[in-house]
């Protein structure tokens, strides 16, 4: 009843009270300095008309069903001055009151406010660090603000908003709010359906039968537009199906609030898609939605208002259909960033040969099969691929950490005695893994330690089997200095950086030991778009200096403009790597998905041999 | 509310975590007495007489401390490269029966020759002991936690069998029993207080070794980089099972060498094997947490925590496993203790943010 009399809310003016009169949201004001960036630009409709959003039609074709966007926009109502004024009675289903986190010193969102509507997508776009998922974590109950309320809703209107228990899961979930975090939290080894039972099952009412929540599974699959095999193990799945799973075990729970924590982070262009067009169909419905992400892209395909943040604070809220790509780019990024344009070089000698190479598989990772790879110096060969599909195993093959159980390996042409690290960096393969924490940095010993790990042995640091502590420290400094590291503490120990501290640690590690082979496995992940600019006109100055640079990266922006050529990994197979021009986001984020052409074409011929 | 937040332990709480564990045991133990019933009044002036009361109650510390030195520091070495032996007892064992066998085999052969090749001897039993399970760690991928707490099974049983000891004489009950040695082995012609105190001065230099060792040379670096992170460290090229497999021999050489010169009688005083020292060195490992150094305050504090318990039990009439009671609640305190320094605890209250005049109709936060 509530629905029918309040007009689509996503209809409505986002935040029609003007705050700040005079923000006008172009190209120039978007260099905004940290002091301005404390007030939320809400901005007025008719200051953001010089110049028609233009980004939307680029997306267009991203959005497998254009129809989709929000409905009905000719009925928006002119905001009456009560509305204009903030003093409307349709409150808002959700309000954020002033949150503050501080994590450390720095704070990971400061005074915070915003008010979601019934039945609204809102997108809280930032970059990386800028507090999306603290905001996240606090919606669902993991953590708690130091300063600030949550208020929830009613869907009664008269009855008056509640205000949230914070840091408690079960308690936001009695509120209403359903999460879909980052890590999906599903078990691996059961099937979709046993893991979307295992939070239906009440402990009152274990007879809810399996049958029932399959009918009702696969109506709300039908109504939302997912496809996904419920009876197979979850772990056969790839990163889309996998959201797909999350998202129906939180919304066959009838939640009226979904929050989602980067849902398309490892997603392809096309997955990403079908879950936004799942989430249109939810909001129509009356579900609330707020999702994260750091994708202006994503951001104006999904949403009804977006959100930008930057280090922790809210610098803009804006309708997406008056914003586009250029905007919020600027918004996100606060200062203009080059993009990086490498021209083409010719290739040299081959660094490094794979042929036919099986692999056992490395943790959660499937293992590889029949893939063969060639990278030359002077070249950037780009590996695309939706996360966990074979990229940490390659890494191990091509670091000598795991030896192939068929197929060759060739480093200069010649086979190495055996597939050892030792022997392999010393041949001069550089390498920064996908998770550093995991894989590349011993917690408990210093910066300065964990900087010299690769190169200990070396007559540098030791004196007679005894460790130059000076030495090491001096390396360290110079290592940090001449890479960007920016790590003003050379005995913190490592654990206690922040992750883009970490990835810049490490990459500085790398490129110090002039590897001949630069092998990035997200080289960017955790870094914010300057430094990422910086990372990628690293790379391409080590190509340009005759290393070759194998990329594994699943953005695939950053594929397309950095790669000579680019190969796709799907389940441990890799496609014949092809002249990224040979690409546009649409083919790759298709063969990502394991749907492209190139990649059966592959897959045939590996069967083949 | 409180909140729990990580946060790497400082240095003064990484020292005070170990004290307040083992000051818990040793609060814990006599009230664990208490509730079982029996008199437990005046428990500590017994427990400390009994441990430091009297010219033979120290020595009965000190002699357990070298040994215990031994056994703390060869667990400590191999849990610092994330080997999980829980086998120094049997590699003790192992090395004490090594001993044994040798001097009832070369009973004609003259004593020197005996001492050296029986101290060689023992050692070179608790490597192989350990090194054997980790390869089977490396190669098979078999649990290395389980084959050494078995191979303790198998020493015992062997040092049963050769002694002909009844088998439950000297099983861990607590009950620490002492048997003679085989009158074939030559007993040292030095005084008790003087092998005591060759004992602990053996057993500190090691420790003070493994210290420089771990501390400033590249091998130590490289423990500490395996015990830091294995992944991390086969990716930057450090030979890890190699490694461990070293370390494993090293450890299980010094509980073996523990064993022998135990039996030897040259360090420990009595000249016996007691079982236990070397369940209790895991005792001492966690106690000491990453510092080959704090092995000997630690090793001092559980062989004092044993002396005076074994008193205690008998002031009290109570059964001498109340020792081994007090060596678990060390192996409990210690790890509790160290994992809860390593987090700070803040009492959090939400403060609302000021009213700062919400409009009319809006949500006010006091709403209920």
């Amino acid at each position: 009843m509530d629905a029918a009399r309040e007009p689509p809310s996503s209809a409505t003016p986002a935040t029609p009270a003007v705050t700040s009169p005079d923000v006008v949201l172009d190209q120039e004001a978007a260099f905004w300095d940290d002091s301005g960036a404390a007030w939320a630009a809400s901005v007025d409709p008719a200051a953001a008309a010089p110049g028609p959003p233009v980004a939307l039609d680029q997306q267009a074709p991203l959005i497998s069903d254009a129809e989709t966007a929000p409905a009905a926009p000719a009925e928006q109502p002119a905001p009456s001055l009560k509305e204009a004024l903030g003093l409307e009675d349709a409150p808002a289903i959700l309000k954020l009151d002033g949150l503050t986190r501080h994590r450390g010193d720095a704070p990971a969102i400061e005074d915070f406010d915003l008010d979601v509507r019934r039945g609204e997508i809102v997108v809280l776009l930032g970059d990386n660090g800028s507090g999306k998922t603290t905001l996240v974590n606090i919606l669902s109950g993991d953590d708690a603000a130091d300063l600030g309320l949550i208020l929830i809703g009613a869907a009664n209107r008269r009855r008056a908003p509640r205000r949230l228990r914070q840091g408690s899961r079960a308690a936001a979930r009695r509120a209403g709010i359903g999460t879909v975090r980052r890590q999906p939290a599903l078990a691996g080894t059961l099937t979709g359906l046993q893991n979307i039972a295992i939070g239906a099952r009440s402990l009152l009412r274990p007879t809810l039968s399996r049958r029932a929540l399959r009918t009702k599974l696969s109506e709300l699959m039908r109504r939302l537009g997912l496809q996904v095999e419920l009876d197979v193990p979850v772990a056969t799945l790839s990163g889309g199906e996998r959201i797909q799973i999350e998202l129906l075990k939180t919304a066959q729970q009838n939640f009226p609030i979904l929050v989602l924590d980067e849902p398309t982070a490892a997603l392809t262009p096309q997955e990403s898609a079908v879950l936004f067009k799942a989430l249109r169909t939810l909001a129509e419905a009356g579900t609330t939605i707020v999702l994260t992400s750091r994708r202006p892209d994503d951001a104006l395909a999904a949403g009804d208002r977006i959100v930008v943040l930057r280090e922790g604070r809210k610098v803009a809220d804006l309708r997406a259909r008056q914003c586009d790509q250029a905007t919020l780019t600027a918004l996100l990024a606060g200062r203009a960033v080059a993009r990086v344009a490498p021209t083409p070089r010719s290739a040299e000698h081959a660094v490094v040969e794979l042929s036919l190479v099986d692999a056992p598989s490395m943790s959660e990772d499937p293992p590889l099969a029949q893939l063969s790879l060639v990278v030359r110096a002077g070249e950037i060969i780009g590996i695309a691929g939706t996360p966990l599909n074979g990229q940490s195993t390659l890494v191990s093959v091509l670091t000598g950490l795991i030896t192939p159980t068929a197929g060759q390996i060739r480093l200069f042409g010649r086979n190495p005695r055996r597939s050892d690290p030792a022997l392999f960096l010393r041949a001069g393969i550089g390498k920064v893994q996908g998770d550093c924490r995991r894989d590349a940095l011993v917690p408990g010993m210093s910066v300065a330690e964990n900087l010299v790990l690769e190169c200990i042995g070396d007559v540098r640091f030791t004196n007679q089997g005894l460790l130059d502590g000076r030495a090491i420290r001096e390396h360290a400094a110079r290592v940090i200095a001449r890479h960007g590291v920016g790590c003003p503490d050379l005995d913190a120990p490592v654990e206690t950086l922040s992750p883009a501290r970490v990835r810049k640690l490490v990459l500085g590690r790398m490129f110090d030991s002039k590897p001949h082979l630069v092998l990035v496995h997200d080289a960017t992940r955790s870094l914010d778009l300057a430094e990422r600019a910086e990372v990628h006109r690293r790379l391409i100055a080590e190509r340009d200096d005759g290393a070759a640079v194998l990329m594994i990266s699943d953005d695939v922006e950053e594929l397309l403009t950095l790669s000579d050529y680019v190969g796709v990994l799907h389940r441990g197979r890799l496609s014949v790597p092809q002249p990224a021009g040979a690409f546009d986001r649409q083919t790759l984020g298709l063969m990502m998905g394991g749907h492209g052409s190139l990649a059966q074409d592959w897959s045939g011929w590996g069967g083949g041999v | 509310m409180i909140r729990f937040e990580k946060r790497g332990a400082p240095l003064a709480l990484e020292i005070a975590a170990p004290v307040l564990a083992g000051l818990a045991a040793a609060v814990l133990t006599p009230a664990t007495l208490a509730l079982l019933g029996y008199p437990a009044r005046s428990a500590f002036a017994v427990m400390a007489s009994g441990a430091f009361g009297s010219g033979a109650a120290l020595s009965a510390t000190f002699a357990m401390a070298a040994p215990l030195m031994l056994t703390g520091l060869a667990s400590l070495l191999s849990f610092s490269v994330r080997l999980n032996n829980l086998g120094a007892e049997g590699q003790l064992l192992g090395g004490a029966l090594a001993v044994i066998l040798l001097g009832t085999v070369m009973a004609r052969v003259p004593a020197p020759l005996v001492i050296i090749i029986a101290t060689l001897a023992g050692p070179l039993v608790g490597a192989l002991m350990l090194a054997g399970p980790v390869a089977m760690k490396a190669r098979l991928g078999t649990d290395e936690t389980v084959a050494t707490l078995l191979l303790n099974m198998i020493a015992l049983i062997g040092i049963a069998a050769a002694t002909g000891t009844a088998l439950a004489a000297i099983a861990p009950t607590g009950a620490q029993q002492t048997f003679a040695l085989p009158a074939a082995l030559p007993s040292s012609g030095l005084g008790m207080t003087a092998r005591i105190a060759i004992g602990l001065m053996i057993a500190c230099l090691v420790c003070i070794a493994a210290m420089a060792v771990t501390r400033y040379t590249v091998t130590g670096f490289v423990l500490r980089a395996i015990g830091g992170n294995p992944t991390a460290a086969r990716f930057a090229g450090i030979p890890v099972d190699r490694i461990q497999l070293t370390v494993g021999a090293v450890s299980g050489a010094l509980a073996g060498f523990a064993g022998a010169a135990l039996a030897l009688g040259f360090i420990g005083g009595a000249g016996g094997i007691t079982a236990g020292l070397g369940y209790a060195g895991i005792a001492v490992a966690l106690l000491a947490g990453r510092w080959p150094l704090a092995v000997i305050p630690a090793a001092l504090f559980v062989a004092a925590l044993i002396t005076g318990t074994q008193a205690l039990s008998r002031a009290a009439g109570a059964p001498l496993a109340l020792a081994d009671i007090a060596i678990a609640l060390t192996l409990l305190a210690a790890p509790a203790a160290a994992a809860l320094s390593r987090y700070s605890i803040r009492i959090v209250r939400a403060i609302p943010p000021a009213p700062s005049a919400p409009p009319a109709g809006s949500p006010t936060p006091n709403a209920t």
